[in-house]
């Protein structure tokens, strides 16, 4: 780049400057080969031709206070000058991230407002490398994160989302819910036929395997709850569900595995590898909405939240024991 | 890992104590997480209410054996367990996510343990209709076939990159012409399997690299991307070679070309497709392409402006005619500023036992012709040995047959040796 060689070799006194004015309304100016490096500044310059002047100060937006512009400019300086080695600016960057985690957010926001986008993915990831290794209090600690989450909310799933038998627990509790639901709502409505005749042929199938195996079992629901109910994981079923759900559970058990293994195509138990290559199956995510109307839903949601705050402290107890509910499902982790 | 910066004190007041992290916009604590490993982004809805639903949302989703502690390496006993962790977390962290209709980026970096799951999280990733597709298949795979898409699926595809898939028809008929923006594809180890003349068509393709990949059909692989600016081959297999039509927007072009794979007319072929280039890097070519009796048969590359030849000229010829045949190629690139010469005209080995020290050199009296190559001004020569000073023979010829250019002399060891630290004692 020519002109910023041009810049070097310039004596102070040619040199232009731009006017940046804060949102707070301080004013500094800065050389315009360095403000340039910005690309929200450079557009300024460039089409609305503000900030050659102190009157005519180039209004940065609110996110950019004073002590991040002034970071945000030495990294401009520093970058600007073509004839840095890789090594360099490598080294540059490694030092000029290590500040206060305050610091650094407001700086990430800052760059975020003025576009510069090495700028953003240095601080995030400088961001992301405090974030990384720390247990969740470590965190709410360094960024004072307010420790707003209910007890229920902190569910250990979460860490361990791996291998929880809570989380298989709901959703087949959830699947079984939602089917009666919708066979309850579709006894009422009449259907649009494009995308309920999907479902619809899967629901027969589903309903005859209920009907077979005699208990709320079935495949394709599962994933569907799961996508659906995004607050599934503290919502609950009915309480008087609850008591009777884990004695079935043992029931159930052959319907398990799939549930948390199927995907969008097997709808039986037994997954048949010939479903796999149907080259049409329904993206059921997609259509997740239809069939069941808000009040529903809301009814859907209460219910299994009740049930989880429900099962938190089932589990709780029965995890000091050591026993029970936590022994009856080992089995279904295996697949 | 760092550690908390020594300033920060545990504030006593809710004033002295702001949430600056929290108070950032999504999208960038969605370029935050980014640079965490899946199963740490969902561990994020753990820290508070901002971020309960944040690992939702986020644009890209990496799906990647190696967070779950798998490796290739592992045996099956270990692998079991391990992958089925990583099944229930992938398969419920892509069921999870809220924006099914324009992600990001959808990333999968694993091994075929279970076919249907890999084949379940793929189609799933697709679905999504990423901008970023990336499937990197690892381990003793032979080759993951790609599950029957819909090709509305990629109509925000920006950059795909495969490797270790098997890529049939479908693949490269109805879907590079189904990705209206694509930009940027890469394809290694990869195979193009299907018995019919496979052609990628793509036509706003700006960077196209093909790595390893195999084609044992006796049908070429056809290439028409007009917009391409810059093409990477590197021949893993191709029974019937590569065509390359309408590469005129072709900028940079670096093409490899193991000993004996492909066939003279294939390799003339190639570089008669490439005549439009800036700048154009042959690795393994042979001399017979360019040393050929009829000069009209060898395209003239009008804007190369920089030629890097690696690994060429090693048969038996003459470093005369080695030169003559450079010399013909240097003749058919007028505008050319910049030669370097890696790994060139001569075999060198490190071998000690193969040393012959010579003691007395002498150089041949030039005959041969002056080259013809006016803007030439550079040669680099990049070497690793020089053994029977064929090194010096080489740097005398090119001396006197470009005279108007400066020759640099680099030496880089081309398979570095694993260094041994010793400790020296002071």
């Amino acid at each position: 780049m020519s002109e910023s060689e041009l810049a070097v070799i310039k004596p102070e006194a040619l040199k232009t400057y731009i006017w940046l004015q804060c949102f707070d309304g301080s004013i500094q100016q800065v050389e315009e080969e360095v403000a340039m490096f910005c690309p929200m500044i450079c557009r300024e310059i460039v089409k609305n031709g503000t900030g050659s002047s102190k009157n005519h100060a180039i209004a940065l937006p609110e996110r950019v206070n004073p002590a991040s512009l002034s970071l945000i400019l030495d990294y401009c300086r520093f970058h600007q000058v073509t004839g840095r080695s890789n090594k360099e600016r490598k080294s540059f960057d490694e030092k000029f991230v290590r500040i206060e985690t305050e610091k650094l957010c407001e700086l990430t926001s800052a760059a975020d407002s003025l576009q510069l986008k090495p700028l953003v993915d240095l601080t995030s990831r400088a961001l992301a490398r405090i974030i990384e290794g720390k247990t969740p209090e470590e965190i709410r600690d360094i960024f004072h994160l307010p420790d707003d989450l209910t007890e229920e909310e902190k569910l250990e799933p979460l860490k361990n989302i791996n291998d929880d038998p809570r989380i298989r627990l709901l959703n087949r509790l959830y699947a079984k819910k939602r089917k009666e639901l919708q066979e309850r709502h579709e006894r009422q409505k009449l259907k649009d036929v494009q995308v309920q005749k999907e479902q619809k042929d899967e629901r027969s199938l589903d309903e005859l395997l209920c009907f077979i195996n005699g208990d709320g079992g079935s495949g394709g629901r599962a994933t569907k709850s799961k996508k659906k109910n995004k607050r599934r994981k503290d919502h609950a079923k009915n309480p008087p569900k609850a008591d009777s759900e884990p004695l079935d559970a043992e029931g159930a058990a052959c319907v398990v595995p799939c549930k948390v293994d199927s995907s969008n195509v097997s709808r039986l138990p037994c997954q048949n590898p010939d479903m796999q290559d149907d080259a049409e199956y329904p993206f059921e995510d997609a259509d997740l909405d239809d069939g069941l109307d808000p009040a529903m839903k809301e009814e859907l949601d209460r219910e299994v939240e009740d049930f989880a705050r429900r099962l938190n402290s089932v589990w709780n107890e029965s995890h000091i024991g050591g026993n029970g509910p936590v022994q009856r499902f080992s089995g279904f982790n295996h697949r | 890992m760092m550690h908390p910066e020594p300033t920060m004190k545990r504030a006593g007041g809710p004033t002295s104590a702001v949430d600056r992290l929290s108070a950032l916009p999504d999208e960038l604590l969605h370029v935050i997480v980014s640079f965490l490993p899946a199963p740490l982004v969902v561990q994020t809805s753990l820290l508070s209410q901002r971020w309960r639903r944040l690992w939702r949302s986020t644009p890209l989703i990496k799906i990647d054996e190696q967070d779950f502690g798998i490796s290739i390496m592992d045996r099956a006993s270990t692998l079991e367990g391990r992958w089925a962790k990583f099944e229930y977390f992938a398969t419920n962290l892509l069921l999870f996510h809220d924006n099914t209709s324009a992600l990001g980026g959808f990333r999968l970096h694993c091994q075929v343990y279970n076919w249907r799951h890999v084949d379940r999280w793929i189609r799933r990733g697709i679905e999504y209709c990423p901008s970023v597709l990336q499937i990197e298949l690892v381990g003793h795979v032979p080759g993951f076939k790609l599950p029957p898409m819909l090709e509305s699926n990629f109509h925000c595809l920006k950059r795909l990159r495969l490797t270790h898939i098997i890529l049939n028809s479908h693949f490269t008929g109805s879907l590079c012409s189904a990705c209206p923006v694509l930009e940027d594809m890469n394809l290694s180890y990869s195979e193009f399997c299907d018995i019919c003349p496979q052609c990628i068509i793509s036509p706003k393709l700006n960077k196209l690299v093909i790595e390893y990949c195999s084609n044992n059909t006796r049908y070429p692989l056809v290439i028409t991307a007009p917009s391409l600016t810059y093409l990477c081959l590197s021949f893993g297999n191709f029974l019937a070679g590569i065509l390359l039509c309408k590469m005129d927007s072709l900028v940079k072009a670096k093409i490899s070309v193991p000993e004996d794979e492909i066939s003279e007319e294939n390799q003339r072929e190639l570089l008669g497709s490439l005549c439009n280039v800036t700048s154009l890097e042959l690795i393994g070519f042979e001399a017979e392409v360019t040393l050929n009796e009829n000069p009209d048969e060898f395209p003239i590359f009008h804007n190369l402006r920089t030629l890097s030849l690696h690994s060429r000229f090693f048969n038996g010829y003459e470093l005369t005619d080695k030169l003559e045949a450079l010399g013909s190629f240097l003749q058919n690139a007028p505008c050319l500023e910049k030669l370097s010469l890696q790994y060139c005209m001569f075999y060198s080995f490190s071998d000690s036992e193969w040393e012959i020290e010579t003691k007395n050199i002498t150089l041949p009296r030039h005959d041969g012709k002056i080259l013809r190559c006016q803007k030439l001004k550079l040669i680099e020569v990049v070497y690793d040995h020089d053994h029977d000073h064929q090194l010096i023979e080489l740097v005398w010829s090119l001396g006197r047959s470009l005279p108007d250019a400066n020759i640099k002399l680099n030496k880089i060891d081309r398979f570095p040796p694993w260094s041994i630290s010793l400790c020296s004692v002071p």
